[in-house]
Formats: structure tokens, C-alpha cells, sequence
């Protein structure tokens, strides 16, 4: 029998069993073992796009999106003049959230019974306007109907108007949920009489009408069945950026469309630690710097952020991306723009990434492109095209070009063992659904977009984006903070404004964790002795911080894990105990239980855990990225005598407990500052690839810190050991 | 070379020399060089220097802020600025420099003490205005009026100020103040004072005791801008708060034109009403009556049962307008068509009711109806089917009564048990406690409003029940923590003094409410009691120590008269009928009796057969017509 006759007979045999064989059991006792129920984490957000803007400017995405994905929650935007989605499509769909801008609609009959049957089953949650009040031509709807809406809320609206209000009383504001960034204190809004039906709902907000008996209105409330809140009580409208929420959204949604916990897939935080990562878009490479001394000698830009604020920073890394036509010489590229890349993206803490070929500035343009139309005129002394939608115009557009053209030309460039790892949007990053396509034919993740602010200047959290955007079936995955050009006024004036993000840093971390440590810019920064300053209070600013670093390509995949995530509530728990099995989530590595309770994961019965951390009353559950699908079991017994990571420096994977230690692999930049929770006590000994490399003690307690002075930017294998080696 | 040319050329020479000292450049062009040149360490050190010598300028200052915002150093640049105020605080100059460095760097606090500085010194308006919004962002709003307030004295206030300091200031309990801004805008800029900001002001007007100013006010915008349904409205607004001898005056000169505007004819009629003027308003609407505007076929239908003109108000029995007939309004007329013996006109509304089947969709009104015939069996049979009709908590409650007054306390308690109490609002809650105990279920009812847990949810309600189930302590301290109204108060005080005086649930008075319940309030009964209606004609208090049941009575006495004083002080027995008609549901029939004018409230009309007047929603704001009762 031939050597080929015996593979295949094998192969055949093997896949027989594999067949037969009953499912492999769960790796450790304990895991229970049945297929569980998958969480729906969809909520479907209605609104109708002939009162927006446009499908970014609606409310949903801008208030509510970020709020849900903090709760775990992925929102999916339907403009309800495209129709309405059949029902049986809804099975992934948790609730319905309406927040419409009018109280008005095409077909408010149609809508009210689709509602009717939409809801059933799932929660449903109205902010802003009702909508079904009356149709487009402004005829109202039938009482009955109307009341049919109102009553899917638990509630009836009286028809009654309050316009004039300065003698409403607010009767009860619950301090869980009103109050969030402004309290209701100053001119109470207009408002409608609306009343409980339900005995289940629970008014949050109730404001008294005059001294009118019978006047009173319940204005936030959640039920079982979802929630309400009355038009112009979500938040105060200021002047320009001055919104600020007046109901608590992460309450509110949490109380409004979940009947029992669930963890949220996090995306800010890797081995219990927060996330930092940077990443530089190309802009201004070829500008000369204005900063002395290497002003004098007539230095790129670029150059001086990479002497200034890449190179002296080896322990946090960068992902910069160049704009592939600042660097091609048949572009705009010199010899001397090329050199400066080859050096800086051979460094090893710096990742690399595309900012495109020609930078397109307003994207939706070249959806439907028609090069006959596109200006290609005179350029502007830098050499880019005037009054055009990208800076170079040369060539036609072509989105391949843009997206695998750049990668490749920049990977011509990159030493052999390195690859372009990232897309970074140019312009106004809004990419169209071909644009992203591309970058995931690539193999790349994609960033940027969303322009996160909370400061003085952006005062809520309303100006705190979500992960990403949905476009088509693509996915774009945001920074997680602004940039520089926000803090210039589009690089006007007052350079050193960057130094501003460590208000937004400071502010997405507390009370809760919403964003990681992001610090983005792009290339001119270097050209201005201000921001280049700024940036370098900045990146001091993280050295001095508990932080976990990873490339910005890790976290847009960790993001777009977020999106993957699959978790199934598995059964067999008892009473305060509560199982998840986490599938399909890629590279996110960390799930959140914001109420706990006072439990903790329970080890013994939980696979693929490396450790948790208790953070503002959160708990961060660090998963082993080497297990496919981990089972997390939450209790309230006592902690089991395992080893369990409390937080490190470097990312963590392939932990194996063993009798005298533990062993895993590590990757990560600076030294490996790491908190563990060790059954053993007294001296261990850490090995880094075999060798020694540093001693710790086991306090009485039980937790072991170290630092371990090594290099870890490519994986290394640790140990930690009690006794002699 | 000669002389004079030797000193020619010294002198060029010396001339030269001069003009060279003279151009190079001292300290303050050093610094101003090396900062057009960005060579920022060099600058920092030339003007640390400058400083170093005692020249604090705000040139220097200024310079010195911006070399440190090179560096990223906010503080630095802040306080460099802040140094140089502290000890030149009128310095305008640096003032605004600061401003720049505050706004720039997010300093909100610093910023906002500076701009108050230099809208002082030297006001500017957007400055001003920008003060006003930080004020705004952070929820000062007191602040915001005092800056708005100064935005208009300086003479830039627009519109949308004059607005929003009034809406301030009336939120914030500033009534006449509030009105005083409206009025400034008015004569500011009348252009743009629109109807809704006249409506405005005379609330604000009348609010505040300014009744008059608030009518002469309507009069001058309604002359500039006449239009009838204006005055109606006007007219409806001075009605609403009671001065209906102002809503004439302001209505009178229009009221000719009354009749080619439903609305002002509405107003007129209603104002007449409320005058007393009801054989006027009559005749303007039966002058009319062939082609009368809908909005006036319910006035004209109260009007005449309310002077028992059967026959006018056989009017109604029509469709058309039996189907936009109220409840009220019905029951009234078939009480009128009872008492008069008028079978027919009674069977024709029912005959019309039965084509319509009109009467199957509001079984609580049959069952008014019904009983206002006296049919008992028919209103039971009404009442059957409203039980299984779908109803609101409140009409649910107007049912539980009226199976009360049918004398079946099982059904009514029946249709207490389905009635949510957290789904009612304070009234309804109120409603639901008086048929407890009406039905002397005060235990049941207190239970029903979450025991002793309820407190914080049950309100006044649920104090109330805890007084008539003996929870004493409880009641005490719910009426110790908060502020209850007179006639709560008089409520609880019926309702331990009436448990304790048996039989004077129910003892109907007359309209006015002269003489109190028999039974109750003769001397004490020597065992803690205290009779509060116990007045100088009806005996002394009794030996009253304030404990057990009684002080609550106390408790109640303390809130009227003060402690230390109060038991002797009782002031006749100045009893109320009080209908139990509120907010819009059927109530029971029994009045109620008070200890009236001792409590300082009165409560108009009403008899001993105070009956409720319809289903839910169906009690107008007025009277019911035939019975003229009114709400209290």
C-alpha cells in the first residue's frame, strides 16, 4: 500500500471517530457541561433619518451607543423610512431602543403594530420624541392606537401639555439615575402628563405639574419591560458643545434592558491592567520642524518625533503610519522621507501602520467616484491638491490602491520579519462599506474615527464615542481618544492643547473604566516646539502610570472581538453562582462584571481564567488567550488556593498551574511588572526562557510582586517557582 | 588731511557710534527676538532674568506665559499671569491675557473669578456672555441671573435674554421679579414680546397678587394686536385664576363681536357664568341656539338644567350631540328628567343611548344613571358589567364606591383588591384610603398601602389609614416629617375623632355646613380624649392628656394653634359638607363633616346627598349644573 493509500486511510478513520466520538468533555470538573444560553447583546436602535442629519449625528449613536457598549450592548441603527425590519430577523435583538427626533412619522399605524409585535419578547426602550403621535402629513394618530403605544411602556399619556413650567415641582428624582452630570434644578423643560398602568413600572422621575391635583408626571421610568424617558429630560441643551446628560445612562440602560447581570466584553483593560497603546497618523512627515535645535539643521518633522518622542520611549509603544505618498518618490517621497521610515519602523517597539496612499479627506466622495469630476489643479506648497477631497490627486482613486497598494509599498520598507499590521483613517474617517471591506481583505484591522473629548470644553460624556461604526456589514473600530487637531483649533493656534488629553485620560477612567490610554497624533506634531512638548508630558504622563501597553493593532482587535463575542449562560449554577462560557471573541482577552456582588470567579470550576481584579467595584476577569472558549464561574465562596494573576505590565497567555509554581508565555513592552495571587509563600524564583531573572516573596497574604527586567517585545516563557531549580 | 575734514570725520565717526549703541538691542528685543525666532529656551532665560530684576510687566509676564505653555507647563504660564494680578489687579491687560491662558487650558475656576474681575473693570459683551454660559454649564444659577441681569443693564440684552432671565427667575421662585423682566422686554422690544410671553406675564402677574396690572397689561397687547380668539384666550386665563370681574373688563369691549368667534363666545358665556350672570349667557346662547358652535352646546346644556328648563335642555337629545354630551351632563339631566317626572325625556336618552350603544361602552355612567333614577337593580346591573369591563385604577376606585353606596361592601372591596396603589397618584391613593374607610377597613386599607413599610410611598394616604387602624406612632411621625394641608389634617382628625364617635360617619349637613355631627364633641370622654370642635357653645375640652390615640389630635391641635395653647381653643363647630368629588372620578354620597372654620378651610356646596358626577374624566372643572356642586 502506498504511503498516499495509508494517509488517506487514516484521515478517514479519523474523521469517522471525530464523528462518533461524544463531545470531548469539559477540561477541568466542575464546568458545566450543557450548551447553555446565548445572551442577546443587540439592541436595535429606531429612529427616522428624515428629522437628522445624517445616520452619525442621531442621537443613538452619539448618546446611547457608548453607554450600551459599556454594558456589553451592541447597538444596530435602523432608519425607519427604509421600512421595518421583519420580526423573525430579530432573534439576536435583546430590545428596541426608539429615540426619534420628531413626534411624528410616515406610517405611525403601521409602526405601532409592527411595535406591538416587535417587542414582545424583548425590551423596549423610548427616549425623545413619540413618534407615532401623528403621520408625516401631520394628521394625528387614533387615540387607541396611541394609547396601544403608550401602554407596550406600561404607561398612558393624559394629553396633557405643560408648556409653561416654573411651577413644576420635581416631586422625586431618584439619585441613582437623575442628577448625572445636572441636576433638575434650573428651568424644568416642557413636559406631558404620563401615568403608570403597570404596577411593575418604577418611576425614577416625577415632576408635579403647578399645585394642579392630578398633575403629576412620571418622566424616567423603567419596568421589566424596558424603559421611558420623556422628550427633553435626557439631557440640557446648552450653547454649542454644553450637552449634559440629566438621567444616568449606564443605570438606566442597565435597568431597563436586563432582567439578570451580565458581564461585558471589556475593551480598556488587558491583565487587569488599562490599556495604553499610540498611534501617529503620517500628516505633516514631510513638513520641516520649527523646533530647536533641529530647526538648524533643517530636519523633517518626523524626524524630531522620532528622536523626541519615539526613540527615548522604548517601553511604550507606537504604531506609526505613514501616508504611502509622502514616502514613494514617484508620489511626493524623497530619499530622505524614505530613510527616516525604514529607521523608524525598524525599530521594534514601533508597530507599523498605513494612513493610505493618497490620504483621502472626505471619504464619502469617493464612493461613487468619478475621476472626471475630482479637481487635480494647482497643489499647495506642500504639494497637495487644492480644494480636492484626498491631498494628492496624481492617479485616479482606486480603493485597492489605497488600502493593499499602501500596505505593500510600506511593507517594501519594513525589515523582513515585520508586517503592516494597521489601517489608520484619514481625513474625516468616515470610510465607506468598500473602503473597510478592503482593509479586512488585507488582514488588517482598521482605526480611527470618533474623536473622543470630555473636558472642560466638551463637557459630558455625550462627546465619549462607542467602539466603532457599523457601515453595511463592515466595521470600523474608533481611537479612543482625539487628537491634536481638536486641541488646536485644526492646528491653528495654542500647540501645546494636546497636553488637555490627559483630562479625558483621567476622566474615561474614573468612576468607571471606559476608555483605554490613548494617546494619538499625527507627524506635524514635530514641526511645533508646543505640542511636540506636550506630547512628551503626555508619554511621561503614561510611564508614570499602572498601565498595560499593547500595539494599536491589538487593541482595534480586541475592539473588534468586542463585536464576536458570544456569551452563553451556561446552567447548572446555584443559588449567588452564575457560569459563562465566552466564544468567538478573538483577541479581547478581559470580561467585566460590574456587580459582583461580593463574588469572585470561582476557579476550580472556571477554564481558560488567568487571574481577576476588583476596580471601582467592577470585576476584570483576565482570560488566557490560548484557551478558545473559557468558562468563567462566578461565587461567593471562599477563593481557592490557585494561582490567579491580580495584574501585570505584559500581556499573559498559556498559563499552566502547576504544583511547585507556574509557567506562561508573556509579550509586552518595558519591564514585567506583574501582581500574582500564589498558593505557595516564601521566596520564588522567576525564569525568563529558562534563565534566571529576578526573586520575589509570597507575602503572608498570599500575593507575589515582581519586575522583571527583561525584554519581553517578542513572547517570552516565564516561571515562577518556589524551592531550587 | 585738514583740520576741519579730520573733525568732519570724527564726528561721522562718533555719530556712527552712537546711532551703533543706540540699535543694539536691550533686554525686552533680546526676548521678543528669540521668541519670533522659536528659540524658546533662550527667551525663557532672557525674560526669567528680566524678571529676577523687578520688571514685572505684563509684557513680560505675558511673554513668560506663553515660553512656559512651550513647555507644556500650565501651571507655570497660569501662575506667572495670577503673580502679576495679585499685585496689579486692575490691570486690565493682563486680565484678558489670563482669560486666554484660563480658556485655553481648561481653568474654570480661575477663569471664572477673572471674568467676573473684568466684567467689572471693563465690561465687554462677549465676555459677559461667555461668563453667562459657564454659569450655565455648571448649573449656577443664581449666578446666570445676576450676569444676565447685567448683560441687560448694559443695554445688549436680546430677546432670548429677556426670556431666559424671566424663565430663570420664575423657576427659581422669583415671580415678580420674573414678571418685571417680562414687562422691560415688552417695553424694550415689544416687537418681538409674543402672545405666549403676554400669557406669561399675567400668570406671573396674577401669581403675585397683581391681578389689575396684569389685566390693563392684556388690555395694551390685545388693543396693539386685536384678534377675538386672543381675548378669548386672555379672558379664559384672568377666568382660571379666579378674577372673572377682570376677564370681563378686558372681554367686554369684544364682546359684541362674540358671536363670529366660537372661542371668544366660549369666554364670554364662562365669564358670565362665573359672575353669576347665567340668565345672560343663557339668552346669548339660545339666541343662537339653531347654529350654535359646538364648543357651546355643553355650556348651553349646564346652563339650562342648572335653571331646570327641561325643555331647553331636551336640546341635547339629539345624536349628534348626546355623543359630545360628558357624562356629567347626562346624569344631570336625568335627574332633572326624574325629579320632574319626565319618563319620556328619560326613555328617549335611553332610547338614544341604546341606538348608539352608548351606554355599553361606559358602564359606570349607567350605573350613575341608574341610580340617579333610583333603580338599584339596573345600577347592580350596570355595575356587574363594569366589573368586567377593562377600567383605569381611578375608575376602578369610582366603582368600589358606587357598590359602597349599593349597599354590597363585598363587591366593593373586591374591586379595591385590584387596584395597584403604587399606580395612583397622591389623590388617587387619597380616594382609595376614604372608601377603606368608608367601608371601616382601615386595617385592610393600610395594609393594602404597604404596611408600616409604606411611609415613604403611601403619603398622606397611608398616614391617614394609619390614624384610623390605630397605628398612632406612625401616623405621629408621618405627620411630624411632613408638612400635611389643612384638609388633610381636618381628614385625619375626622378620622380618629369619628372612629371614636360612632355615627358620625355620614352625618349630612347642610350646603354651608352649619352645626357638626351629632354624637361627637360634647366634653371629653376623661380618657385622653380632646375634642377639637369642642368651642365655647360646645363644652369644655375633656381632661385630655396627650397620649394614646389623642395625640394625634394634639398633634393636629399643635399645627393650628401652637403648642401649649391650643386645647381650649376650639371655635364652634363650624362643619363642611365636602363633596368627595375629586379629580375627575365619582365619589360617594356621604359629606363629610369638619371642624371647618377652627381648621381655617372652607368647602363651598355640597349637601348630605353629595353625590359624585360621573365616571372618570367625565367631572368638569365647574359646576354640575343641577346640583351646583362644586369642588372643594
Amino acid at each position: 500500500m502506498s504511503r498516499a493509500r495509508w494517509i488517506g486511510i487514516v484521515t478517514a478513520l479519523g474523521a469517522l471517530a471525530a464523528v462518533l466520538m461524544p463531545s470531548p468533555p469539559a477540561a477541568r470538573d466542575g464546568v458545566p457541561a450543557k450548551q447553555g444560553q446565548v445572551e442577546r447583546r443587540v439592541v436595535l436602535g429606531l429612529y427616522d433619518g428624515s428629522y437628522t442629519q445624517g445616520p452619525e449625528d442621531i442621537a443613538l449613536r452619539r448618546m446611547a451607543e457608548m453607554p450600551l457598549n459599556h454594558l456589553g450592548l451592541i447597538l444596530r441603527t435602523h432608519d425607519v423610512r427604509t421600512g421595518l425590519p421583519p420580526v423573525e430577523t430579530l432573534r439576536d435583538v435583546r430590545g428596541l431602543l426608539c429615540w426619534f427626533a420628531a413626534d411624528r412619522m410616515n406610517d405611525p399605524v403601521k409602526f405601532v403594530d409592527w411595535l406591538e409585535r416587535a417587542s414582545a419578547g424583548r425590551k423596549l426602550v423610548w427616549m425623545g420624541q413619540a413618534a407615532f403621535n401623528r403621520d408625516s402629513a401631520n394628521k394625528l394618530t387614533p387615540g387607541a392606537l396611541r394609547a396601544r403605544a403608550w401602554k407596550l411602556m406600561g404607561l398612558e399619556n393624559l394629553g396633557q401639555w405643560s408648556a409653561v413650567t416654573y411651577d413644576a415641582k420635581v416631586t422625586f428624582a431618584d439619585p441613582a439615575l437623575i442628577g448625572f452630570e445636572r441636576k433638575l434644578d434650573g428651568v424644568i423643560p416642557p413636559f406631558g402628563i404620563y401615568r403608570k398602568i403597570d404596577p411593575a413600572v418604577q418611576a425614577h422621575l416625577v415632576v408635579r405639574r403647578g399645585d394642579r391635583p392630578g398633575g403629576e408626571s412620571v418622566l424616567v421610568v423603567t419596568s421589566p419591560r424596558g424603559g421611558f424617558v420623556a422628550p427633553d429630560f435626557t439631557h440640557h441643551l446648552g450653547q454649542g458643545h454644553d450637552l449634559q446628560w440629566y438621567v444616568n445612562p449606564f443605570e438606566f440602560f442597565r435597568r431597563a434592558l436586563f432582567d439578570a447581570p451580565m458581564p461585558a466584553p471589556d475593551t480598556t483593560t488587558v491583565s487587569g491592567r488599562r490599556i495604553y497603546y499610540s498611534h501617529i497618523d503620517g500628516d505633516g512627515w514631510r513638513n520641516r520642524t520649527e523646533v530647536m535645535p533641529y530647526r538648524k539643521d533643517g530636519l523633517l518633522a518626523a524626524e524630531v518625533v522620532w528622536r523626541e518622542l519615539i526613540e527615548p520611549y522604548p517601553d511604550l509603544p507606537v504604531t506609526v503610519a505613514p501616508i504611502a505618498g509622502d514616502l514613494d518618490p514617484e508620489w511626493r517621497g524623497s530619499r530622505e522621507t524614505l530613510s527616516l521610515a525604514r529607521r523608524m519602523l525598524a525599530e521594534p517597539h514601533v508597530e507599523a501602520g498605513t494612513h493610505t496612499y493618497t490620504h483621502p479627506l472626505q471619504w464619502q466622495y469617493f464612493e461613487n467616484y468619478d475621476r472626471m469630476r475630482e479637481p487635480t489643479g494647482p497643489q499647495t506648497p506642500t504639494g497637495e491638491t487644492k480644494d480636492a477631497a484626498r491631498a494628492y490627486t496624481d492617479r485616479p482613486f482606486d480603493i485597492e490602491h489605497e488600502i493593499a497598494g499602501s500596505i505593500r509599498f510600506i511593507e517594501g520598507l519594513l525589515p523582513p520579519e515585520k508586517k503592516v499590521r494597521l489601517v489608520q483613517w484619514s481625513g474625516n474617517t468616515r470610510a465607506f462599506e468598500a473602503a473597510i471591506a478592503a482593509t479586512r481583505r488585507a488582514g488588517v484591522p482598521n482605526l480611527n474615527g470618533g474623536d473622543s473629548r470630555y473636558d472642560a470644553e466638551y463637557p459630558s460624556l455625550i462627546w465619549v464615542a462607542p467602539l466603532g461604526r457599523r457601515v453595511g456589514s463592515q466595521l470600523q473600530i474608533y481611537s479612543s481618544n482625539s487628537n491634536e487637531n481638536t486641541y488646536t483649533d485644526l492646528w491653528t493656534t495654542r500647540f501645546f492643547g494636546y497636553r488637555l488629553v490627559l483630562t479625558t485620560i483621567e476622566r474615561t477612567e474614573h468612576p468607571r473604566r471606559l476608555k483605554p490610554f490613548n494617546l494619538y497624533y499625527h507627524m506635524y506634531t514635530g514641526e511645533k516646539h508646543a505640542a511636540m512638548h506636550a506630547l512628551k508630558f503626555c508619554l511621561d504622563t503614561a510611564r508614570k502610570s499602572e498601565l498595560a501597553p499593547v500595539a494599536a493593532s491589538h487593541f482595534a482587535s480586541i475592539a473588534d472581538g468586542f463585536f464576536s463575542t458570544r456569551l452563553v449562560r451556561l446552567d447548572g449554577s446555584g443559588p449567588g453562582v452564575e457560569t459563562w462560557r465566552i466564544e468567538n471573541r478573538g483577541a479581547l482577552n478581559t470580561i467585566r462584571f460590574d456587580q459582583p456582588g461580593g463574588r469572585s470567579v470561582d476557579l476550580a470550576r472556571s477554564r481558560g481564567v488567568l487571574g481577576e481584579r476588583t476596580f471601582q467595584g467592577s470585576l476584570y476577569v483576565a482570560l488566557d488567550a490560548a484557551e478558545k472558549e473559557p468558562v468563567v464561574t462566578l461565587s461567593s465562596g471562599a477563593a481557592a488556593p490557585e494561582a490567579a494573576l491580580i495584574q501585570a505590565r505584559w500581556r499573559i497567555w498559556n498559563l499552566r498551574r502547576e504544583k511547585d509554581g507556574i509557567r506562561f508565555t508573556a509579550q509586552g513592552y518595558g519591564q514585567g511588572e506583574m501582581k500574582w495571587r500564589l498558593p505557595q509563600r516564601g521566596e520564588m524564583r522567576i525564569l525568563v526562557d529558562g534563565a534566571p531573572a529576578a526573586r520575589a516573596v509570597v507575602s503572608p497574604g498570599g500575593t507575589l510582586a515582581a519586575t522583571i527586567a527583561a525584554s519581553a517585545l517578542e513572547p517570552v516563557e516565564i516561571e515562577i517557582r518556589g524551592g531550587s531549580i | 588731511m585738514n583740520r576741519g575734514r579730520r573733525i568732519t570725520v570724527l564726528l561721522w565717526v562718533g555719530a556712527a557710534m552712537l546711532s551703533g549703541f543706540a540699535l543694539i538691542p536691550g533686554g525686552a528685543e533680546i526676548g521678543l527676538m528669540y521668541l519670533k525666532d522659536a528659540n524658546y529656551e533662550a527667551a525663557r532665560k532672557t525674560y526669567e532674568e528680566r524678571l529676577e530684576a523687578g520688571e514685572k510687566t505684563p509684557q513680560v509676564m505675558a511673554a513668560l506665559e506663553r515660553i512656559y505653555l512651550e513647555y507644556g507647563d500650565i501651571e507655570g504660564a497660569t501662575s506667572a499671569l495670577e503673580e502679576f494680578i495679585r499685585s496689579h489687579p486692575e490691570s486690565i491687560e493682563a486680565r484678558r491675557k489670563l482669560d486666554v491662558v484660563y480658556r485655553e487650558t481648561h481653568a474654570v475656576a480661575g477663569r471664572i473669578a477673572n471674568a467676573e474681575a473684568l466684567a467689572s473693570l471693563d465690561p465687554r459683551q462677549d465676555e459677559i456672555r461667555e461668563l453667562a454660559r459657564i454659569y450655565d454649564m455648571l448649573g449656577r444659577h443664581e449666578d446666570r441671573i445676576r450676569t444676565l441681569v447685567r448683560i441687560e443693564k448694559q443695554g445688549w440684552a436680546e430677546p432670548d435674554d429677556f426670556l431666559l432671565l424671566s424663565q430663570l427667575q420664575a423657576a427659581r421662585g422669583k415671580l415678580a421679579e420674573s414678571a418685571d423682566t417680562l414687562a422691560r422686554w415688552s417695553a424694550a422690544r415689544g416687537d418681538s414680546f409674543g402672545l405666549g410671553e403676554a400669557e406669561l406675564l399675567a400668570r406671573l402677574r396674577l401669581e403675585t397678587g397683581q391681578g389689575e396690572r396684569a389685566q390693563e397689561e392684556l388690555a395694551v397687547w390685545l388693543k396693539a394686536k386685536p384678534d377675538p380668539s386672543t381675548a378669548a384666550a386672555f379672558g379664559m386665563l384672568l377666568l382660571a385664576a379666579g378674577r372673572p370681574e377682570l376677564a370681563w373688563k378686558l372681554l367686554e369691549p369684544y364682546q359684541e363681536r362674540s358671536g363670529g368667534d366660537p372661542a371668544l363666545l366660549s369666554a364670554v358665556v364662562a365669564v358670565e357664568r362665573a359672575l353669576g350672570q347665567d340668565q345672560r349667557a343663557f339668552d346669548r346662547l339660545a339666541r343662537r341656539r339653531e347654529d350654535l358652535p359646538e364648543e357651546l352646546w355643553v355650556p348651553y346644556a349646564d346652563l339650562a338644567l342648572a335653571r331646570k328648563d327641561l325643555e331647553a335642555a331636551a336640546w341635547i337629545l339629539a345624536p349628534e350631540k348626546l355623543a359630545r354630551m360628558p357624562g356629567w351632563i347626562l346624569v344631570s339631566f336625568a335627574d332633572a328628567a326624574w325629579g320632574a317626572q319626565r319618563t319620556d325625556l328619560l326613555q328617549r336618552l335611553t332610547e338614544l343611548h341604546k341606538d348608539a350603544n352608548w351606554l355599553g361602552a361606559r358602564p359606570l355612567l349607567a350605573v350613575e344613571m341608574a341610580q340617579s333614577q333610583g333603580n338599584v337593580e339596573q345600577a347592580k346591573r350596570w355595575a356587574g358589567i363594569a366589573e368586567s369591563s377593562p377600567l383605569a385604577p381611578r375608575e376602578r376606585i369610582a366603582l368600589a364606591g358606587q357598590w359602597e353606596r349599593l349597599g354590597e361592601p363585598a363587591r366593593a372591596l373586591a374591586q379595591l383588591e385590584k387596584v395597584s396603589p403604587e399606580l395612583l397618584d397622591a389623590g388617587g391613593r387619597m380616594q382609595l384610603a376614604r372608601l377603606f374607610l368608608a367601608g371601616k377597613r382601615a386595617s385592610e386599607g393600610f395594609a393594602k398601602l404597604g404596611g408600616e413599610a409604606g411611609a415613604s410611598s403611601g403619603g398622606p394616604a397611608w398616614a391617614l389609614l394609619a390614624m384610623a387602624d390605630g397605628k398612632t406612632g406612625l401616623a405621629l411621625g408621618w405627620l411630624r416629617a411632613h408638612k400635611a394641608d389643612v384638609p388633610l389634617l381636618a381628614e385625619m382628625y375626622y378620622s380618629v375623632s369619628g372612629r371614636r364617635c360612632q355615627g358620625a360617619m355620614g352625618s349630612g349637613l347642610d350646603d354651608e355646613g352649619a352645626g357638626g355631627p351629632e354624637g361627637c364633641g360634647r366634653g371629653g370622654d376623661g380618657a385622653g380624649g380632646f375634642d377639637l370642635r369642642a368651642g365655647p357653645d360646645r363644652g369644655r375640652p375633656g381632661k385630655a392628656s396627650c397620649g394614646g390615640g389623642a395625640r394625634i389630635l394634639c398633634e393636629i391641635e399643635a399645627r393650628f394653634t401652637g403648642a401649649g395653647r391650643s386645647r381650649s381653643r376650639g371655635a364652634g363647630a363650624g362643619a363642611a359638607g365636602r363633596s368627595r368629588l375629586e379629580d375627575g372620578v365619582a365619589g360617594g354620597g356621604k359629606a363629610r363633616a369638619y371642624a371647618g372654620r377652627k381648621l381655617g378651610f372652607r368647602v363651598r356646596g355640597g349637601g348630605a346627598r353629595g353625590r359624585g358626577a360621573g365616571p372618570a374624566g367625565t367631572v368638569p372643572r365647574g359646576r354640575t349644573g343641577a346640583r351646583g356642586f362644586e369642588a372643594g
